[in-house]
């Protein structure tokens, strides 16, 4: 097992940390979230 | 703990953040002032007052000035500031707080004697010896205890995104800090260390860390500043909150592999210089995509831009940072950068995202802070912002165009050679037809240094709580009519 990943460390790397990218960009676009966005959008402008 | 309502305001600690915002106009004019100097000293040898007043002692000095004391000390006051209002709970600890503030102070102070004394590791932006950095390493873990202290306490669930790019920007810069500065001191009552690794891997360290400096220190860090102050200052919600979140993961993702491109054609193997400059042209999507998110706040509302100086230094900082995120890329590319490299191209560069970008995002937010931190109206004058911003654009714009004309004729003087295959000019020629132009650098330089000096006297008004007569009767002129 340990053999095989540092064989492949650099595919793993790259198939991990891009996986993780598309995975937050689809959740971040996710429907029925633009509500909760634009609440946080406001949070700057709540507090003085 | 007595209960409180989300409808009363917190107790917010904001000495903390007037003590670092006073730090920042300091160590700002020092910087910049020292700027002036040694770009006086490439038109004026003799200004070279040798050991301690040389060049090569006060660029480290200039560079570390303006970068992280000027710019440091703008991340501190702003990200205390930010953390607190964004989270609706006081800073985690007082006491860190206020550590923070004087054992960040005494960092500059050591290494900028170091600098003038002789005592340098050599390492561009990384310049402090073993002991300056093991201080730091102190300091910069109390930053984040106070950071992620208030984070956790937070009585906003959501965690707003400015603070996420703070986060980042404290996180990756411990963790470059502690990697390029590892090293084996050498003597026993002397300042002397080497570097662990050596040779190629040792540079290409150096620019792992070098070009995230760039990243996560004035880019990061400066961009957790304009989530808060741009929408604070138009009072609008940024446009859109997803393409924040995409701009943080993309910028964040990218931007470590960028660092090779510092080392084209060395001794760094070709697979990463070629993966140093893919990644550096990937950079230029997260970067638009963040100015275009800070620009469009203002859809729909853009007549604030026509009346709001403060709010014209955050637009235009942020039209200089899709600049200069769009001249980095295009340099990376490896032929270009053999026009470019070594050259006073890069230099331009550096300078109009910092002077553009870093400069300009952070007056932006001081000319916001001054007045609420000291609990006053408004400015001294809003004329004089608008005098600030003029003066010290025409100065960025002397200076950008005068490093690209004197840049690419160094470069392209560098490498003509005649029928014989001998170069053409000799080095000397070369420092000869660049002299004009470091003559209009100078000239930049003091503009730019006016301009903040400026910002200093509304300050100075501003704190003292003086009223402008004229403009308080113009103000009110204009509500009755």
């Amino acid at each position: 097992m340990i053999d095989f990943v540092s064989d492949n460390a650099g595919m793993i790397g790259l198939l991990f940390f891009f996986s993780f990218f598309v995975a937050a960009s689809v959740w971040t676009f996710r429907p029925g979230a633009k509500g909760q966005y634009k609440k946080h959008a406001h949070i700057p402008l709540e507090e003085n | 703990m007595t209960a409180t309502t989300t409808t009363e305001k917190p107790n917010y600690n904001d000495e903390i953040v007037k003590m670092f915002t006073i730090a920042t106009i300091f160590w700002g004019v020092v910087g910049f002032a020292a700027g002036v100097f040694i770009a006086s000293q490439m038109v004026f040898p003799d200004l070279n007052i040798e050991p301690w007043l040389n060049f090569g002692r006060l660029r480290p000095l200039h560079t570390s000035a303006v970068i992280f004391a000027f710019g440091g000390n703008a991340l501190f006051a702003t990200s205390y500031f930010v953390v607190q209002r964004t989270c609706g709970v006081r800073l985690w600890s007082d006491m860190l707080a206020k550590f923070t503030f004087w054992g960040y102070q005494s960092v500059i102070v050591l290494a900028a004697l170091g600098y003038v004394l002789g005592v340098t590791q050599g390492k561009e932006y990384a310049e402090p010896e073993w002991y300056v950095d093991l201080w730091l390493t102190v300091v910069w873990v109390a930053y984040l205890l106070v950071y992620l202290g208030t984070v956790m306490t937070r009585k906003v669930s959501h965690i707003y995104v400015a603070n996420w790019f703070y986060l980042a920007f404290i996180i990756t810069v411990a963790v470059l800090h502690l990697g390029n500065n590892i090293s084996i001191p050498v003597e026993l009552l002397g300042a002397k260390s080497y570097s662990a690794p050596s040779g190629v891997q040792s540079a290409m360290i150096q620019w792992w860390y070098g070009h995230n400096a760039v990243g996560f220190f004035l880019t990061a860090g400066f961009l957790g500043m304009m989530y808060y102050f741009v929408p604070k200052q138009a009072n609008r919600p940024i446009y859109s909150y997803r393409l924040s979140i995409v701009h943080f993961w993309s910028l964040i993702f990218i931007y470590i592999w960028a660092g090779p491109h510092h080392l084209h054609y060395t001794a760094l193997p070709d697979w990463a210089q070629t993966l140093g400059m893919t990644f550096s042209i990937m950079l230029w999507m997260p970067s638009w995509g963040g100015m275009i998110n800070g620009v469009m706040t203002l859809s729909g509302a853009w007549h604030k831009l026509r009346e709001d100086p403060v709010l014209q230094f955050m637009i235009i900082a942020l039209a200089f940072y899709g600049m200069s995120t769009f001249e980095g890329p295009l340099m990376s590319i490896r032929a270009v950068n053999s026009l470019s490299h070594y050259t006073d191209w890069t230099i331009g560069h550096v300078h109009s995202g910092a002077l553009g970008w870093v400069g300009f995002i952070s007056f932006g937010a001081l000319y916001y802070l001054v007045p609420k931190l000291w609990g006053r109206e408004r400015l001294y004058s809003t004329k004089l912002v608008s005098l600030h911003l003029w003066i010290a654009t025409i100065g960025i714009v002397f200076y950008i165009a005068a490093m690209w004309v004197s840049g690419i004729m160094q470069g392209l003087m560098w490498r003509s050679y005649n029928d014989m295959g001998f170069l053409e000019y000799s080095f000397v020629e070369t420092v000869m037809a660049m002299k004009p132009f470091y003559t209009i650098r100078v000239l930049g330089g003091l503009l730019y240094l006016t301009g903040a000096l400026i910002m200093v006297y509304n300050f100075w008004k501003t704190i003292r709580g003086d009223v402008n007569e004229k403009e308080q009767q113009l103000l009110s002129q204009g509500a009755a009519a």
